[in-house]
C-alpha cells in the first residue's frame, strides 16, 4: 500500500507532466496532505478540535515569504524559520490552550486565527495588506532552483511523504499511544505515566509545524501571498478534508485532500453550487460516515491476518 | 469633546452590543440544552438580516412585517437544525455535534450564496425620527429602538423561563440533564426548544442589525465568532451572563475601535477572549470550562 | 516502609475526606485498606497516587517525599494503579492498553520515534514481547489484539491489572478490584493478587469483601470518617472493637 502510493508520487509527473493543470492539481493535494498529516494528530488521534491550522499555514508562508523578499534570505532557510516559528508558537499556544474542554479549544484557536489574519491586513507597510506581496522569489538548493511545477512537484512530494511518514512513525511509538490513551480517558493515561500536558503540546507542535512549512511552500510556489489564503475558511476546508476522506488515519487524510482538490474541477460547470455540495458532503460525512471513505475502504478490503 | 466622544462610543457600544447580547444568548440557550457551541448561531442573524432586507427590497412589505418574517425563517430553519441534525446525533458525543453544527454553518451559508450572491444588503430603519443629541453624541432612533426590543425580548424570556413550564423544563436541563430526565423532563424536546428560540434571538439580531450595518449571506461565521466571545466573557452556561458579555462585547468594540483603531477592534475582542480561557478557565466557568 | 503516609489530610471544602492519616505499607506485603462508605478509602488512594492533591500532610514512597507530585511523575517512580471503575482506552486493543502502561520503561524521545531510530525501533520491539509475555502470564494472550471495550467486565478489571503491571512498578495500589465481579472472577482475582504478591511487588488494595481481604491481605488497616482507626494483621483488627462498632454501626 504504502509502496504503490510512492510508486505513483514518482511516476505521476512521468504520465501527466504534459498536462499543466494536472501537475498543478497534485501540488495542491500534497501541500493540504502535508497540513492534514498534522491535524490527524491533533483531531483524529488526541481527539481536538483545533481551527487554528489556517493561523499556521499563514504564520509560516509569511515568515517565508517576508525573510525572503525583505531580508533576501535564501528560501529554504526561510522554510526552516518558518517551521521553527510555528512550532515556537504552537508549543506557546498549547499549554494553556490544551487544558481547555474541546468547545473552548475550538473557540480560542478561531479567535487565535482571527487575531492574526487581522495583524496582518493591518500592517500594510510590513506584509501588503490585503493586496499582499508579489514576486516572490522560488526556492533553490546548491544552485538548482525549484521554478518550474515538474521540479515544485517533487520539492512538495518529498514534503509529504517525509510527513506522512514522520506522523506514522509517532503514532506507532509509545508518543501516539498515549495520545490515543489520553483522548480515552485522559486520568487513566496519566496513571499510566503519560505526561499528559507534554503529550498534548508535542501534538499540538506537531500540528502547528507541519502546516507552517506547507503554507510557505504555497505561496512560494504560487509566486505570491494575500491574507485571503489564510482566513478561517481553510481551517474549515482542512476539517471538512479530514472528515470527508475519515480523521483517524493519514490515508484518510489523503483520499480527502484528493477529493476537495479534484472535485472543483469536476464540478467546474456548477461552480455556482461547489461550496454548496462541499456543505452537504460534509454534513453527511460527520452525520452518516464517522470514519470518512477512508474507514469504508478499509471495511470493504478484508483484514489480512 | 473627549466627553462627548465617549459618550458616543458608549452610545454605539450598547446598540450594537444588545445585538451581540441577543447572539450570545442564543449560544448559551443551546450550550445549556446539550453541552455543546452551535457553529451555526451567526447563520441565524444572517438569515434575519437577509431575509428581512428581501422581503423589504423585492416584494415590499413593511419593515416591521419584513423582520418579523426574518425572525419566523430563522426560527423555522433553527427548529429544523434541532430536529434533524442535532436529536439523531446526540448520542455521537460532543466532538460530533461540534462538527454537525460546523457544517450545518457550512451548508447554510453556501445555500445564502446561491440564493442571494455575496453582494451585502441593506434594510430601511424602522423608525424614522430624526436622531436626539445629548451633550454633543447623537443618539440614533435605531439604537433606542434597537436596545428597547431586546431589552424586551429578554422580559419576554425571563418570564417564560420563570413562569411557564417549558421554561422550567429548560432552566432544569441547563443545571443537570440526568435529574431533568429523572423529572419527566424530555430533554429531545428541550433541545429542538432551545435551537428554536436561539435561532430566532439570532434572527431578531440580524433584522435589528441590517439597517445598522449592511448584511450578506457570508456574514454569519463573524457573528457566531462574536457570540461566541460574548457568551465566553459573561459565562457559557448563564443566560443573564450571556448577554451582560455581549452589552459588554459591544463597548469593548465601541472605545477599542474609538480611542486604537476601528482595525484592532477584533483583535482586541480575540484577544481577551483567549486571555480570559487562559487566566480563567476556572473562576467565571468554574464548573464547566475544565475537564473532570 | 515501602509507603508512608504522615498526617495526610484531604478537604474538599468543608469536608474533610481524609483527617490526619498516618499509616504505613510494608514493603513486600499484601496490604487491605478497608473501611465503611464515605471512610476516605478511594481519596487516600488518589491522593498516594498523584490523581488528587493533599490539603495537608506527607507522601513518602521509599523514602522519599512525593507529595503533591503528577499522576505521570508518580508512575515512573514505581507505583501503579487500578480504579473502581476502570479507566481503560476502550477502542484500543489489550496489548495496546498494556504498552500504554509500560509508559515509563520507555526513554526514547519525540525526535527518536518521529525518525524511527534505531534505539526508537529496538524498544518498540523489546516493549511489545514484554507485553505479550506479560499478557501469557495472565492468561489473556489471546486477547491480545481484542479492543477493551467489548470484553465483558470481569476481563476488563483483569486488562487493567496486567496494564499497571507493565510500568513494572514496585507497589500496585487496587480500589475495589472486586467490585462488579462474580464469584468465581473473585476467586480469579485472589489467585491474581497471590501472583503478583510471588514477584515481589507490594500491593495495596482497597476491598469491601471482608472475606477476600482476611484471606489474602497479610496487613490490614481501617479507616472511618477520614481517620485511621486500627492497623494490624487480620486477625488483629478482626477482634478490635472499635472496628467492630465502626462497622456494625454503619
Amino acid at each position: 500500500m504504502r509502496t504503490a502510493l510512492a510508486i505513483l508520487v514518482l511516476v505521476f509527473p512521468l504520465v501527466f507532466g504534459g498536462y499543466a493543470s494536472a501537475l498543478h492539481l497534485a501540488i495542491l493535494v500534497g501541500i493540504y496532505y502535508t497540513v492534514c498529516v498534522g491535524l490527524t494528530l491533533i483531531f483524529g488521534i488526541g481527539g481536538q478540535l483545533s481551527l487554528a491550522p489556517a493561523a499556521f499555514y499563514g504564520l509560516g508562508a509569511y515568515t517565508s515569504a517576508l525573510l525572503a523578499v525583505k531580508l533576501g534570505v535564501p528560501v529554504f532557510i526561510g522554510f526552516v524559520a518558518a517551521a521553527v516559528l510555528c512550532g515556537v508558537t504552537g508549543w506557546l499556544l498549547a499549554r494553556p490552550l490544551l487544558r481547555l474542554r474541546a468547545v473552548y479549544l475550538a473557540i480560542a484557536t478561531l479567535a487565535f486565527g482571527e487575531i492574526l489574519i487581522t495583524l496582518i491586513r493591518a500592517n500594510t507597510a510590513i506584509t501588503g495588506g490585503s493586496t499582499g506581496i508579489v514576486e516572490l522569489p522560488a526556492p533553490s538548493l546548491a544552485g538548482f532552483s525549484f521554478s518550474t511545477p515538474g521540479r515544485y512537484y517533487y520539492l512538495v512530494w518529498t514534503l509529504a511523504l517525509l510527513s506522512a511518514w514522520i506522523g506514522a512513525n509517532i503514532v506507532k511509538s509509545r508518543l501516539g499511544l498515549g495520545l490515543r490513551a489520553l483522548a480515552e480517558s485522559e486520568i487513566g493515561a496519566a496513571s499510566c505515566g503519560v505526561h499528559v500536558a507534554r503529550y498534548k503540546a508535542w501534538m499540538f507542535t506537531i500540528g502547528a509545524v507541519l502546516p507552517g512549512l506547507a503554507g510557505a511552500l504555497f505561496v512560494h510556489y504560487l509566486g505570491f501571498i494575500s491574507p485571503d489564503s489564510f482566513t478561517v475558511q481553510f481551517s474549515i476546508l482542512i476539517v471538512m478534508i479530514l472528515a470527508v476522506g475519515g480523521r483517524d488515519s493519514f490515508l484518510g487524510a489523503l483520499i480527502g485532500a484528493v477529493l476537495v482538490t479534484v472535485l472543483p474541477i469536476a464540478l467546474a460547470s456548477y461552480e455556482r453550487y461547489s461550496p454548496l455540495i462541499f456543505g452537504v458532503l460534509f454534513l453527511a460525512s460527520v452525520m452518516f460516515v464517522p470514519k470518512g471513505l477512508a474507514g469504508l475502504l478499509m471495511a470493504a478490503v478484508p483484514k489480512k491476518k | 469633546m473627549d466627553a462627548s466622544a465617549a459618550l458616543q462610543f458608549l452610545i454605539s457600544g450598547l446598540t450594537i452590543g444588545a445585538i451581540y447580547a441577543f447572539v450570545a444568548l442564543g449560544v448559551s440557550i443551546v450550550y445549556s440544552s446539550c453541552g455543546i457551541v452551535n457553529f451555526a448561531q451567526g447563520q441565524f442573524v444572517m438569515i434575519g438580516g437577509m431575509v428581512a432586507a428581501t422581503l423589504n427590497a423585492a416584494l415590499s412589505w413593511p419593515v416591521p412585517l419584513a423582520m418579523l418574517a426574518g425572525v419566523v425563517a430563522a426560527a423555522a430553519t433553527g427548529a429544523v437544525f434541532g430536529r434533524l441534525f442535532i436529536l439523531p446525533m446526540l448520542a455521537a458525543g460532543e466532538f460530533p455535534l461540534i462538527l454537525v453544527t460546523l457544517g450545518l454553518s457550512v451548508v447554510t451559508e453556501a445555500v445564502a450564496v446561491v440564493v442571494w450572491g455575496t453582494d451585502p444588503v441593506i434594510l430601511d430603519s424602522l423608525v424614522k425620527v430624526d436622531p436626539i443629541r445629548i451633550h454633543g453624541a447623537t443618539l440614533g432612533p435605531d439604537s433606542i429602538m434597537i436596545v428597547t426590543v431586546i431589552l424586551a425580548g429578554l422580559g419576554l424570556f425571563s418570564l417564560f423561563l420563570t413562569r411557564t413550564r417549558w421554561g422550567r423544563a429548560m432552566r432544569a436541563t441547563a443545571v443537570d440533564r440526568t435529574v431533568a430526565a429523572s423529572l419527566g423532563i424530555n430533554a429531545r424536546y428541550v433541545i429542538v426548544l432551545a435551537f428554536t428560540l436561539a435561532a430566532a434571538f439570532g434572527g431578531l439580531a440580524g433584522a435589528l442589525l441590517t439597517p445598522l450595518i449592511s448584511t450578506s449571506a457570508q456574514t454569519g461565521l463573524l457573528m457566531t465568532l462574536k457570540g461566541f466571545t460574548a457568551a465566553v466573557l459573561g459565562g457559557m452556561a448563564s443566560p443573564a451572563g450571556a448577554v451582560a458579555g455581549g452589552f459588554l462585547l459591544g463597548i469593548i468594540e465601541a472605545m477599542a475601535s474609538g480611542y486604537i483603531s476601528s482595525t484592532y477592534q477584533g483583535v482586541i475582542a480575540s484577544a481577551i477572549l483567549i486571555l480570559l480561557l487562559v487566566l480563567r478557565p476556572q473562576g467565571l466557568f468554574t464548573a464547566f470550562a475544565r475537564q473532570a | 516502609m515501602i509507603l508512608q503516609i504522615e498526617q495526610l489530610t484531604r478537604h474538599y471544602g468543608g469536608v474533610r475526606a481524609v483527617d490526619g492519616v498516618s499509616c504505613s505499607v510494608e514493603e513486600g506485603s499484601v496490604t487491605a485498606l478497608i473501611g465503611p462508605n464515605g471512610a476516605g478509602k478511594t481519596t487516600l488512594l488518589n491522593v498516594a497516587s498523584g490523581v488528587t492533591p493533599p490539603s495537608s500532610g506527607r507522601v513518602l514512597f521509599g523514602g522519599t517525599d512525593i507529595t503533591g507530585e503528577r499522576a505521570d511523575d508518580i508512575c515512573r517512580a514505581g507505583i501503579a494503579r487500578t480504579f473502581q471503575t476502570p479507566q481503560l482506552f476502550p477502542t484500543m486493543s489489550v496489548l495496546e492498553n498494556v504498552l500504554v502502561g509500560a509508559t515509563p520503561r520507555g526513554h526514547i524521545n519525540l525526535i527518536e520515534s518521529a525518525l524511527h531510530l534505531p534505539r526508537a525501533a529496538r524498544e518498540e520491539v523489546q516493549l511489545r514481547a514484554e507485553a505479550i509475555e506479560l499478557l501469557h502470564g495472565l492468561g489473556l494472550p489471546q486477547l491480545a489484539d481484542a479492543a477493551v471495550g467489548t470484553l465483558p467486565f470481569g476481563l476488563q478489571r483483569r486488562v487493567e491489572v496486567a496494564r499497571a503491571l507493565a510500568s513494572h512498578p514496585k507497589l500496585v495500589m487496587m480500589d475495589e478490584p472486586a467490585s462488579g465481579l462474580s464469584r468465581a472472577e473473585t476467586e480469579e482475582l485472589r489467585a491474581l493478587v497471590a501472583t503478583i504478591a510471588g514477584r515481589g511487588i507490594t500491593v495495596l488494595l482497597v476491598e469491601h469483601n471482608m472475606r477476600l481481604v482476611m484471606s489474602i491481605a497479610s496487613r490490614v488497616l481501617v479507616l472511618d470518617k477520614g481517620k485511621l482507626l486500627a492497623a494490624g494483621s487480620p486477625a488483629e483488627v478482626q477482634a478490635n472493637r472499635e472496628v467492630q462498632r465502626a462497622y456494625l454501626g454503619s
